[in-house]
Order: structure tokens, then sequence, then C-alpha cells
């Protein structure tokens, strides 16, 4: 459920964030930065639309198990999502603090 | 959506190719605990009339003609997998067209199972592969869900892929198998 909270609000973040970094006038300082900062909104994006994939895959785990899969099987496979997805969710937060 | 691998039969014909396997055995080309790679692959249909086999028999190269109808999607090799593995496999492109993320390709987690005692070898394979197909018109989310298959071993004298799972919609296929060596 933390990570859940954690994700919504690194969502926030990133819709408050855009509109403030890419502001700028065009060939000045700012702008470089602003661009770095699209860069990493871009990055971001990326990551947080797997994150949203990754998330939402956690419930097809119960299909495999209905489906005769071993329970031990299955929980190693929710156990090696659920590690992945704090991975990305890591590099959403790094993401966050760059810009 | 939803959909269940329906190869069941697969199994009866891996045992039998097992068998064949044991009859090699005597040769010594393997032995359980050796260390096993887990080779995966799909397919998409690039020919309407082309009919995908449940078990293709023969080494790579014959493995490859007999896709003639189908172009590769990806071939994954997993070195020294062993019992419990989680096996991540995803090609997949996302592509920003009009301020949206497109997604297209396929994700798969796998959990291998290596049951092998001294006297024999036993291998099995399945999980959940996402076939993503959103943006450009398309919006296709498709959850594969695909139940343990037994999967012939190579090291074992049998040269042979197993269709684990096929889809109808989108003419994607996924097979396997198991190879020993370097």
């Amino acid at each position: 459920m933390n990570k859940i909270l954690i994700a919504g609000f690194a969502a926030i973040v990133f819709a408050l964030t855009v509109p403030l970094t890419l502001q700028s006038v065009p060939g000045s300082y700012p702008s470089a930065m602003a661009e770095e900062a699209a860069d990493h909104v871009s990055q971001m994006r990326l990551t947080l639309k797997k994150l949203t994939d990754a998330m939402a895959s956690m419930n097809d785990f119960d299909e495999l198990e209905k489906a005769g899969m071993p329970k031990a099987s299955v929980d190693r496979m929710r156990s090696a999502m659920q590690m992945k997805i704090n991975q990305m969710m890591d590099e959403v937060i790094q993401e966050i603090h760059k810009l | 959506m939803f959909r269940i691998s329906s190869k069941v039969s697969n199994s009866l014909i891996v045992a039998g190719l097992a068998l064949q396997g044991f009859l090699f055995a005597g040769l010594g080309v393997a032995q359980a605990g050796d260390a096993r790679h887990v080779n995966f692959a799909a397919f998409e249909k690039d020919k309407a009339d082309f009919e995908y086999e449940a078990i293709v028999v023969g080494k790579f190269a014959d493995f490859i003609h007999a896709m003639d109808g189908a172009q590769v999607l990806l071939i994954s090799h997993t070195a020294d997998a062993i019992n419990g593995d989680v096996i991540n496999i995803q090609q997949d492109v996302l592509r920003e067209n009009k301020g949206q993320l497109g997604d297209f390709g396929i994700n798969c987690q796998m959990s291998f199972v290596d049951e092998s005692t001294p006297q024999n070898t036993s291998y099995a394979i399945g999980g959940l592969c996402k076939i993503i197909q959103v943006g450009g018109g398309k919006d296709i989310r498709l959850s594969a869900v695909i139940p343990m298959a037994s999967l012939p071993d190579t090291a074992q004298g049998v040269d042979a892929w197993v269709e684990l799972y096929e889809d109808e919609t989108t003419g994607i296929a996924f097979y396997a198998n198991v190879s020993g060596g370097r």
C-alpha cells in the first residue's frame, strides 16, 4: 500500500514540476537547464509507465495459481515482481531528485 | 483479458521425447544436476495460413526453418538456470506520439523448475506473458497464462522445441526448450 502511495506521490510531483521547468527563454542558461529537466521528465515518464504496468500485473499471479502452478512458484514470481517494482520506484525517486 | 495455454498434449509428447532421451542417456551426454540453459523464442505470424506446430523436432536451424511463415520476435538464452529461477524476458518498444506513450512488444515472467533426480532429468517452465500492442490505433493488452509445461532437453540427445502458448488474435506464439553444455 505504501508503494502505491509513493507512486502516487511521484506522479503528483511529476505533474507539478513539468510546467515550471519548461518555461524559459531559448538559448539562455535557464533554457539548457530546462532541456535537461525535460530529459529527466521524459525518462521519468517511461519509468512510470513501466512501473504502473508492473504494479497492475501483480494481480495476474492469482490467475497463474488458478491455472495450476504450484503456490511456491507463484510466490517466488510475486516476490521477483515486487523487487522489480521497488527498483523502478527507486529510479523514479532518483529522477525526481534530479529535477 | 486472460488466455490459458491448452497445450496439455505437449506434456505427453515431451514425455515421449524424454523416453527417447533416456535411450541416449547411455551415451553419457547429460547428467541430472548439470547446468542447463533455458531457451525461449517468440514468433509472430506473417502469413495468415501459417500453422504453428505443437513441437518442432530438429536442430536450431531446423526450428527456424520450420517457422517459415512467422517472423522472430525474440530469442532468449538463459545460461546456467537452476530450480526456482524466475526468468524475465522483455522486448517491447515505448513510443511517444502526440504526448501519448504507446507500447508494443512482449513482457514475460517465467518460472523454471528443475525436478531432476540422479536417475532422470525433468525440467518445466510456466508463467505469465503480456502481449502489448497499444498505440497507432491498436489497444491490445493480453495476459497469457502459461501453465507449467515439460521441456525437452537437447543435452539428452533430443533436439526439439515445444510450443508453450499461441494467441490466435495476434498470431504470436512462444516456444522453449532446455540445452546443456557451453
